[in-house]
C-alpha cells in the first residue's frame, strides 16, 4: 500500500513538474513576440493597402499551387513564368478565380492589419498576363493604374535599420535571350529565406528595394488561422 | 684614333640624348587609372561595359560611358570625362532620359570632327536614341529619333576624305525578326533623323555581335557572325564571322556582294556561346555571347581589321586578327594570343602608322581560383607578330559588385588618335574603400622603335 501511495505521489509529482515546466516555458516570451516575418508582413512603411489585400488572399496563391509572389510598388506577379504566352494565359486562369474567394480566417495580428484592405479587397486590380522586360518571360500579374504594393522609394538602408542586417545576401544576374545589359538583382534574405527584399541595378536610384519576393506557404501558414 | 673616338663619343651622346628625349616624353610607357574613387562612385556601382572615345580636335579629352548611374526624369546617366588625357576624371550627367522608359541599356559613344560628342543608347524599353551635344560640352545632351533594338553600337565618319564626312552610323540587333537580323541605321543630320536598313544576311540563321567601322575613302564595314548552331556539351557554338559593306554612306550594304564576305572561307568556326566563361568551379563567371568580334580600320591606309574568337588546335577558344587590304574582298588571318587559355572580348584599334592594338581578356584557372587578365596586344607588323602584356589580373571572387554571370559586360573600349591606344575596361578596383570593379584606363603610345617622326610627334 505504501509502495502504491509512493507510486501515486511520484508520478503526481512528474506530471505537475512537467505541466507546470510547460506552463511557464515557451509561452510567455516567444509566443508575445511577433515574429521578424510578422513583423515584415504588417509594417505599414513597407507596405500600402494593396499589398495588406493581397495578403490577405494568400492561401488562395497558395492553393493555387503559385510558390512565390514578387511584390513590386505598382503590381504583384506570381513567381512561376512561361516561355509562352498561352501557357501564362492558362496559368491567370488557373489563379483568378481563387482571388475571388472568401477571405480565409486571419490570425488575430493580421486581422487587425489587414481589416480594412480585405474589406476593400484592393478595388479595382485586374489580373493580366505580361512579359517581364527583365528575362522575357510571361507572368500573371495583379495591378491598377495607381496600385501601389510595395511603398515606393523604401531603401535597403531601412530595412536594414528595421530588421538588422540580412541572414544572407547573394547577387542574380538576370539574362534576357537576347545582347542587352541584364538585370545584376542583390537579394538580401530574411526569415530564412521567406522574404527577401531585391535591389535591381537597373533602377533608377541605387539603393532602393526594387521588389520583394514573398514565400507563399511559409507566409500564408503564419497569416492564416486555418489554411486550406 | 682621335678623329674615331670624337665621332664615337658624338653618336654615343646622340643616342643619349635621344633614348633620354624618348624617356622624358614618356614615349611607350602604358599609362593605367582606375577613374573612380569614392567621391564619384558613392554607391560602389560595377561601372560595366565601358566605351571610350577620344575628341579628335583636342586629344587631351577623352570620353567613357559605363553602367553607372541610370537615368531618370530628374538626372542624366553620367559620362566620365577626362580634360587632361586621363590623370583626372569627372563624372558629367548629361545623358538625358530620352523616353519614357530607364535606362541606359547598352551604349557606345564618338566625336565627331568638329569635337562633338554623341551616345547611342539602349533604353530598357529596347528603343534605341542618338544623344548629341548641341552647345556646351558637358550640357545636357539632345536626344535624336527612336530606333532600332538590341546593342546599338555608333561610328561617325570623321574622315575629311570621305564623300559622307559626317555621316553617323549605329548599327544594332534587329530581334523583331524570325532570325535576329544585323542592322545599320545612317543619319546625315546626327541622330535626329535615322534610316535603318537590314544587312545581315538572315536567310537561314540569326546573326549576333555587330560592329562597324568607317575608312578614309568613306566605305563603312560591319562584322557580324551568323550564328549556325550551338556545339553540345560545350561553351562554343558554329558560325561564319561576315563582313559586309557599304559604299555609298549606308544606304545599301552589296559592296563585298549581297551576302558579304566570311572572314575565314567557308568552313565554319567555333566562337564562345555561354554565361559561363572562366571556370564555375573555381570562382566568379562572365558571359560571352555577344563578345566575339570587332573591326577597325587604318586610318592612313584604309587597310580593315577584324579581331574575332575562334577555337583552334589547341583546344582553347583563341582571338585571331584577319586583314584585308583589298576592302575587304579576301583577308588573311593570324592568332593573336599563344593557344594557353581561353581568350574572349577582342576589341581591336590602329594608330595613323598602322600600329594595331588589340585589347582582350583571358582567364588562368590553373589555381585554387579562376584568374581573369585583361590584356592588350599589339603588333608592329600589320598583325605578323604580337607582343603582349598583362593590364591587370583579376580575381573577381572578393569584389561584391561583380555579379557572376556578367563580370564586365560583353564588350569593352579600345580606340586609338594619332600614334596612342586608348582604352577602357571594367577590373578591379585602385585605391577605393571597398574593393570593387571600377573602370579602368589605359593609354599607351605606341610607335615601331625606329620611327623617330613617330616618338616626337605630338599626341
Amino acid at each position: 500500500m505504501r509502495v502504491v501511495g509512493a507510486i501515486v505521489g511520484l508520478l503526481s509529482t512528474v506530471l505537475l513538474v512537467s505541466f507546470g515546466i510547460r506552463s511557464v516555458h515557451p509561452i510567455s516570451a516567444e509566443a508575445q513576440q511577433p515574429s521578424l516575418l510578422e513583423r515584415v508582413l504588417t509594417d505599414p512603411r513597407l507596405w500600402a493597402e494593396d499589398a495588406f489585400a493581397v495578403f490577405g488572399t494568400l492561401a488562395a496563391w497558395r492553393a493555387a499551387g503559385e510558390t512565390h509572389i514578387l511584390l513590386y510598388p505598382d503590381r504583384v506577379v506570381s513567381g512561376s513564368k512561361s516561355d509562352k504566352l498561352d501557357a501564362a494565359r492558362q496559368r491567370l486562369a488557373q489563379l483568378a478565380p481563387s482571388m475571388q474567394r472568401p477571405v480565409a480566417p486571419l490570425r488575430p495580428p493580421f486581422a487587425a492589419a489587414y481589416a480594412s484592405a480585405v474589406t476593400a479587397r484592393a478595388p479595382g486590380i485586374r489580373p493580366d498576363v505580361q512579359r517581364l522586360a527583365e528575362d522575357e518571360s510571361y507572368r500573371a500579374v495583379w495591378t491598377r493604374p495607381d496600385a501601389q504594393f510595395l511603398r515606393r522609394g523604401v531603401t535597403t538602408r531601412s530595412v536594414i535599420d528595421a530588421y538588422g542586417k540580412p541572414e544572407r545576401t547573394t547577387t542574380e544576374v538576370v539574362h534576357g535571350q537576347g545582347e542587352r545589359r541584364p538585370a545584376v538583382l542583390t537579394l538580401h534574405h530574411y526569415a530564412n529565406g521567406a522574404v527577401v527584399f531585391v535591389e535591381s541595378d537597373l533602377a533608377p536610384t541605387p539603393g532602393v528595394v526594387d521588389r520583394v519576393v514573398l514565400d507563399v506557404s511559409v507566409a500564408t501558414a503564419l497569416i492564416f488561422a486555418t489554411t486550406p | 684614333m682621335r678623329l674615331g673616338w670624337l665621332l664615337a663619343s658624338r653618336a654615343r651622346l646622340a643616342c643619349l640624348l635621344l633614348l633620354g628625349l624618348l624617356a622624358t616624353t614618356g614615349c611607350g610607357g602604358l599609362f593605367i587609372k582606375d577613374i573612380a574613387t569614392d567621391a564619384l562612385d558613392p554607391n560602389n556601382l560595377a561601372d560595366t561595359e565601358p566605351s571610350i572615345a577620344v575628341n579628335p580636335l583636342n586629344r587631351r579629352e577623352i570620353a567613357i560611358v559605363t553602367f553607372s548611374e541610370n537615368w531618370s526624369a530628374a538626372a542624366g546617366a553620367p559620362v566620365w570625362k577626362s580634360s587632361d588625357r586621363g590623370r583626372t576624371w569627372r563624372k558629367v550627367f548629361q545623358v538625358t532620359q530620352p523616353g519614357a522608359a530607364a535606362g541606359p541599356g547598352d551604349q557606345k559613344l564618338d566625336f565627331d570632327a568638329e569635337g562633338r560628342l554623341h551616345v547611342a543608347e539602349l533604353d530598357f524599353a529596347v528603343s534605341d536614341y542618338v544623344l548629341r551635344q548641341t552647345a556646351v560640352p558637358d550640357g545636357l545632351l539632345a536626344v535624336g529619333a527612336a530606333y532600332g533594338n538590341d546593342q546599338p553600337h555608333l561610328t561617325v565618319d570623321g574622315y575629311a576624305s570621305s564623300p559622307f564626312k559626317g555621316r553617323l552610323y549605329s548599327p544594332f540587333l534587329d530581334f523583331t525578326v524570325a532570325n535576329p537580323r544585323s542592322t545599320v541605321c545612317w543619319s546625315t543630320d546626327r541622330g535626329v533623323t535615322v534610316n535603318c536598313v537590314g544587312v545581315g544576311n538572315k536567310a537561314t540563321f540569326p546573326n549576333r555581335t555587330t560592329r562597324i567601322a568607317v575608312a578614309p575613302s568613306g566605305k563603312v564595314y560591319i562584322v557580324y557572325k551568323i550564328r549556325e548552331g550551338l556545339v553540345a556539351g560545350t561553351p562554343f557554338e558554329d558560325v561564319h564571322f561576315t563582313v559586309q559593306r557599304s559604299d555609298d554612306g549606308g544606304l545599301t550594304w552589296t559592296g563585298l556582294g549581297p551576302t558579304g564576305v566570311s572572314l575565314h572561307g567557308a568552313p565554319q568556326v567555333q566562337t564562345f556561346f555561354t554565361t559561363a566563361f572562366g571556370n564555375p568551379a573555381k570562382g566568379k563567371v562572365a558571359r560571352a555571347r555577344s563578345s566575339d568580334a570587332w573591326i577597325a580600320t587604318d586610318p592612313t591606309n584604309g587597310e580593315v581589321y577584324v579581331a574575332y574568337v575562334q577555337r583552334d588546335s589547341s583546344g582553347f577558344g583563341q582571338i585571331y586578327l584577319a586583314r584585308s587590304s583589298d576592302d575587304g574582298a579576301t583577308w588573311t588571318s593570324t592568332r593573336v594570343t599563344d593557344g594557353t587559355h581561353h581568350s574572349a572580348y577582342p576589341e581591336v584599334a590602329v594608330t595613323k602608322r598602322g600600329v594595331v592594338g588589340v585589347l582582350y581578356v583571358d582567364y588562368d584557372d590553373t589555381g585554387l581560383v579562376t584568374i581573369f587578365r585583361h590584356r592588350f596586344a599589339r603588333s608592329f607588323n600589320r598583325g605578323l607578330t604580337w607582343s603582349d602584356r598583362i593590364l591587370q589580373n583579376m580575381n573577381p571572387g572578393p569584389l561584391a559588385n561583380a555579379a557572376s554571370g556578367f563580370l564586365w559586360g560583353d564588350y569593352e573600349g579600345l580606340t586609338a588618335a594619332r600614334n596612342t591606344f586608348y582604352g577602357v575596361f571594367t577590373g578591379a578596383s585602385d585605391g577605393r574603400s571597398t574593393p570593387q570593379l571600377d573602370p579602368i584606363f589605359f593609354r599607351q603610345k605606341s610607335c615601331r622603335w625606329w620611327s623617330l617622326s613617330c616618338w616626337f610627334e605630338s599626341e
